[in-house]
């Protein structure tokens, strides 16, 4: 960054999401205090009052989109920011809540509200990368705290953050956790679903359901193969492709070819 | 008493810091008369009840805990107690302690971020927690490492401290070996002590002069704080079922805020949360947690 004597500015702004990649910043609990000597937090609602106006060196995004106002304001967001991360899965994929874009959200909003007219929201929930230029994806239902600190202390020195691109399958290896699909004939995503996560869900006894999304080159078909072998039929198949990035490609198209 | 000022003010305040979630709000005042305070909650709606329809029942902790990234365990535990109640399952205790563990472990982290990082600020005339550290590194650096015992819990309980894992209809996934939590005790043991100097601390804060004749509802389950399971209470005198939940309690949608608007019948507006918690079952805090309460509100 900047060898100036002022020290860049971070901001955190939120869309539709549920706060937890925010509170990861938050969870740095050894970090915070020392990250919040190297950088200003110049845009932080969820954690200080205190706002001051851009340009931002580093914004980090959480959320999706799925209000008009909103496709506005990513625009404004965009323009002030140099580096712009979008964190987590509402963000880089749409989230849950994006799976309104495989129904009718006309139908959805008398389900929860009594007068409909009331709410403004768009028929689909969409991530950041949708509708401005992105410059660094950390994935994650929620993100790795760990990730976020690595990305955050490789831009503030100019190097490029140490991502994972590998499956789950490569960190159950390595954290030396048996297969839950060879050894215990549990259906588990970990094929094909981006690792960063440290695979903790098969260390305890169950299988990944994707929470990072899909890895880079995910062999759906193989997986579901495998999946039918263990007795999942092509609902199931679909339900599982359909959580936090139901709207990630290789899980939205596995999964319309099967519903 | 000088003659009252008939100018209306109104403060306004567009987007509420340290909160979860997005609000706005709006006071207006007719002198120093309150006329009128209005809270807009603008979160866009997720429509979690519209998604969770044609969902497998075991489906519902994991997708409803996504509600809320800070509080989890509490869409995760209330999802396996409608589930297990319509399956007609009974946890077995030791189930059970654990879930009320991991519940103790979202409460430490949550309730010390908002005590110390989201509230004191203002009690104190700070920005924030890190504007806070400049000045009290020592308090900032005792609440941060409190929070982080009560992750601890969650994250060798559930797996991680955000959006858990390991937590099932009928139970978990992965019951924790003793070794992993006996290695919790230590750090758990320093934060006991913590937790009362958090106490100690809050307590001298300089608190409004002001009263309200609330009606508070909260859980109430005889023998313990109630925290993962129990009937519904008021101050009123209302206990109920939870299943009977919609018999007393009317949502409604008013068109300024997203959030709904929940009345209870014969009351009206109700009080949730510590305060109301606090108030009904204040008799079944342990005596360590009662003796500190006690001590605080004397000072």
């Amino acid at each position: 960054m900047n060898a100036v004597a002022t020290k860049p500015k971070l901001a955190v702004w939120k869309f539709s999401s549920c706060d937890g990649c925010q509170l990861s910043l938050l969870d740095c609990e050894d970090e915070l205090l020392d990250l919040a000597e190297e950088l200003e937090i110049a845009y932080f609602l969820e954690a200080t009052s205190a706002v001051v106006d851009g340009p931002y060196d580093i914004s980090l995004v959480e959320g999706s989109v799925t209000t008009a106002h909103d496709v506005e304001r990513i625009r404004e967001v965009r323009e002030q920011s140099r580096i712009l991360v979008t964190i987590g899965a509402c963000a880089t994929a749409g989230g849950i809540q994006a799976l309104r874009n495989f129904a009718d959200v006309k139908e959805w909003i008398p389900v929860v509200y009594a007068t409909p007219e009331f709410i403004s929201t768009l028929a689909t929930s969409t991530p950041i990368a949708d509708h401005v230029h992105v410059d660094l994806e950390l994935r994650g239902c929620p993100i790795s705290k760990h990730q976020l600190v690595e990305t955050i202390l490789a831009l503030l020195h100019g190097r490029r953050p140490q991502l994972p691109t590998t499956s789950v399958c490569f960190e159950c290896k390595a954290r030396g956790t048996p297969c839950v699909m060879v050894a215990h004939g549990t259906p588990c995503l970990g094929p094909v679903t981006h690792a960063g996560c440290g695979a903790i869900c098969p260390a305890y006894n169950r299988g990944c359901y994707g929470c990072f999304g899909p890895m880079e080159s995910p062999n759906m078909d193989a997986l579901a193969t495998q999946w039918q072998e263990l007795g999942v039929d092509d609902a199931g198949i679909v339900r599982a492709l359909r959580t936090f990035n139901a709207n990630a490609e290789a899980f939205r198209e596995a999964s319309l070819e099967r519903a | 008493m000088s003659e009252p000022s008939s100018e209306t003010r109104e403060i306004r305040t567009d987007y509420l810091a340290r909160v979860e979630g997005e609000g706005a709000m709006l006071v207006r005042l007719k002198g120093d008369e309150l006329e009128e305070v209005q809270f807009k909650i603008f979160e866009p709606p997720r429509f979690f009840e519209a998604l969770l329809r044609g969902r497998q029942f075991s489906e519902a902790p994991d997708i409803t805990a996504r509600i809320c990234g800070i509080c989890p365990i509490a869409y995760m535990a209330s999802a396996c107690n409608a589930m297990e109640q319509v399956c007609g399952i009974e946890l077995p205790e030791g189930i059970r302690l654990l879930r009320r563990l991991i519940y103790c472990g979202e409460w430490i982290e949550s309730h010390t971020l908002h005590v110390a990082m989201l509230h004191a600020p203002d009690f104190l005339g700070y920005h924030g927690a890190v504007e806070l550290a400049r000045d009290r590194r020592d308090l900032v650096e005792l609440a941060l490492r409190l929070k982080k015992a009560g992750n601890e819990v969650m994250r060798v309980v559930g797996g991680r401290e955000v959006h858990p894992i390991n937590i099932r209809v009928g139970g978990v996934y992965r019951a924790p070996t003793k070794g992993e939590l006996r290695a919790l005790v230590p750090e758990l043991e320093w934060a006991r002590g913590a937790a009362l100097e958090l106490v100690r601390w809050t307590a001298g804060f300089d608190f409004p002069d002001y009263e309200h004749d609330y009606t508070f509802v909260a859980m109430r389950q005889p023998g313990e704080y109630p925290l993962e399971r129990g009937r519904l209470a008021s101050s009123a005198g209302l206990d109920i079922s939870v299943d009977e939940y919609e018999e007393h309690f009317t949502e409604t949608h008013v068109e300024r805020s997203n959030a709904l608007h929940s009345t209870l019948a014969g009351v009206g507006a109700y009080l949730v949360g510590p305060l109301a918690r606090y108030a009904l079952n204040a008799g079944e805090l342990s005596p360590l947690a009662r003796d500190a309460a006690r001590e605080a509100t004397r000072s």
